[in-house]
């Protein structure tokens, strides 16, 4: 079958499978357009008018009068919509069979989604065979699967952040534990900003337990934390890494002085008296510190080992006080005397 | 052997939302800790077998002191009409600017969802045209109770479309169920509005 041969057809005809056509002649005139192009340019007068004046054809960019047409190689223009959203269109050109006018015939591309929202088109406005309702409902859904998928995103990350605040934290007091205190210890290091490392043992905790039972023994660990979080900053660590062991990072905290007074305050709070169930449990505590000045190369392992022997020292000569490593006037002092 | 059926979450996670909406977050918690399951809640993008959604349905039952079939009737009109799950009602209506053409649409449901979601298999469904406006919509390879859900959509439907038409179960077999539409008015009343557009557009 020769395919050049003309065949009949009407422009109705035309209308119901190519909505969004148009018929321009030798001279650029639109001569028909389909039912959607007439919706799209809405009250604007399109048969009659030139067609440069209601597209800009964008590529081939060669092209301005419709008498060059004939010469466009390509089976795909691009153009854009005279109006003021200036949206992208795809087009189809062919030379009629008169030779005399050319059909345009237009399509939105992924311009779709703007497309029915600027000129309110609805599925009718396509043809049956146009993927334009197909396209809006896959937008549809998408953006629908995209919502749950945003919303499952926020609630794992959630999750993950209370498991790992979980992960790291002692679940008794509140507290940091020894992981955090090592992720903790980690970090001190990288920053390379001093510290002291203070290694905290209560004293008597044993006859608490025994005496009054381990619900007294852990009110008191909680009111030990507590007294803990409040008597140190927010750039401290304060962290329970056994039965009654504590360990405290002090930041940027290394004059001896002031160490000495923070471990003072702190064997006095512990020593007031603590009520459970109209008992009075007394605990005290034993002090260990070790600043990061101490070293030339501060060390893990060596500064923890120091700390301990500090903490030792401090039970050795009477519980009940601190003593800061590498000052020999405070090894052990206690607060009883 | 039987063959365990799965359900996709989404479906699930939708008829969590319609029971919290309507009936409360206790109900749904109570129901499934009553049936001891070990989730609260539903993951939309995950499987879940066919017996997690009928016993939770039989729950609901038996706590609402309603009938399975009513529940889901319900659940078909929620998704249709309530705003919260807006999405459900524009994805269908995508299927025709007259309820009709929505009707014969029905058979692309399943295509369509499976476009979206590869993994979301929604019901074979055949639609007839047995005699003028009167249409068969027979559902295959359904959950057991499914065509009910369908037939408060599609009641909840033709109010949405304007039209006026008197919708039934007529078959109910092993594994097809025929909903029986009759047409009585196209265009009795001013339908719901239907904007095309999507939230994908500026």
């Amino acid at each position: 079958m020769n395919i050049e041969r003309p065949i009949p057809f009407t422009c109705g005809a035309l209308d119901h499978v190519l909505p969004l056509h148009m018929i321009i002649d030798g001279s650029g005139v639109v001569r028909h357009a389909g039912p959607t192009i007439q919706k799209v340019f809405g009250k604007r007068k399109v048969i009659g008018r030139n067609v440069f004046g209601l597209l800009e054809l964008r590529r081939p960019r060669s092209i301005s009068r419709i008498e060059d047409v004939a010469k466009i190689d390509a089976r795909r223009v691009l153009l854009k919509i005279r109006d003021e959203y200036r949206m992208s269109v795809t087009g189809a050109v062919t030379v009629m069979p008169d030779l005399d006018s050319v059909l345009l015939n237009l399509s939105f591309g992924y311009s779709i989604s703007e497309a029915v929202a600027r000129y309110e088109l609805t599925g009718s406005d396509f043809a049956p065979t146009d993927l334009a309702v197909e396209m809006l409902y896959l937008v549809e859904a998408k953006s629908a699967v995209m919502e749950i998928a945003t919303q499952l995103a926020h609630r794992l990350q959630g999750e993950k952040e209370v498991a790992q605040t979980q992960a790291l934290t002692d679940g008794l007091t509140g507290l940091a534990n020894r992981r955090a205190l090592e992720l903790r210890l980690e970090r001190q290091f990288l920053r390379g900003v001093p510290f002291s490392l203070m290694h905290l043992d209560l004293d008597f905790f044993k006859s608490v337990n025994d005496t009054y039972g381990h619900a007294a023994g852990d009110a008191v660990l909680e009111s030990v934390a507590q007294i803990l979080r409040e008597e140190t900053r927010k750039e401290d660590l304060v962290a329970r890494v056994g039965g009654d062991e504590f360990v405290i990072v002090l930041d940027n905290q290394v004059y001896p002085t002031r160490l000495e007074k923070i471990s003072t305050r702190l064997i006095r709070r512990i020593e007031s008296p603590i009520l459970f169930q109209d008992q009075e449990c007394r605990v005290s505590a034993s002090i260990g510190v070790v600043p990061s000045t101490n070293y030339a190369n501060p060390d893990q392992t060596i500064m923890a080992e120091d700390a301990d022997k500090a903490l030792y020292a401090s039970k050795h000569a009477g519980r009940a006080g601190f003593t800061i490593a590498g000052r020999p006037d405070a090894v052990g002092r206690s607060l009883m005397n | 052997m039987t063959r365990v059926m799965t359900m996709h979450g989404l479906i699930l996670w939708i008829f969590e939302a319609f029971v919290r909406l309507t009936y409360g977050d206790q109900v749904w918690e109570k129901a499934l800790t009553d049936l001891d399951l070990h989730v609260q809640s539903v993951e939309p993008m995950f499987h879940y077998d066919d017996q997690i959604g009928l016993s939770i349905l039989r729950q609901l039952a038996i706590q609402q002191n309603r009938d399975r079939t009513s529940i889901l009737e319900d659940f078909g009109t929620f998704l249709v009409t309530d705003p919260r799950v807006e999405r459900v009602r524009r994805l269908l209506r995508f299927g025709g600017v007259e309820y009709t053409d929505f009707l014969h649409s029905l058979e692309d449901l399943k295509g369509r969802a499976r476009l979206a979601v590869p993994d979301l298999t929604l019901p074979d469904i055949q639609v007839d045209e047995v005699q003028l406006h009167v249409f068969q919509i027979t559902c295959e390879n359904t959950p057991k109770g499914a065509p009910y859900v369908l037939l408060g959509a599609l009641r909840a439907l033709a109010d949405d479309y304007g039209s006026l038409a008197y919708l039934e179960i007529l078959a109910e077999q092993q594994d097809s169920v025929v909903v029986n539409v009759s047409l009585l008015e196209r265009q009795h009343a001013e339908g719901r509005e239907f904007v095309w557009a999507t939230d994908g557009a500026p």
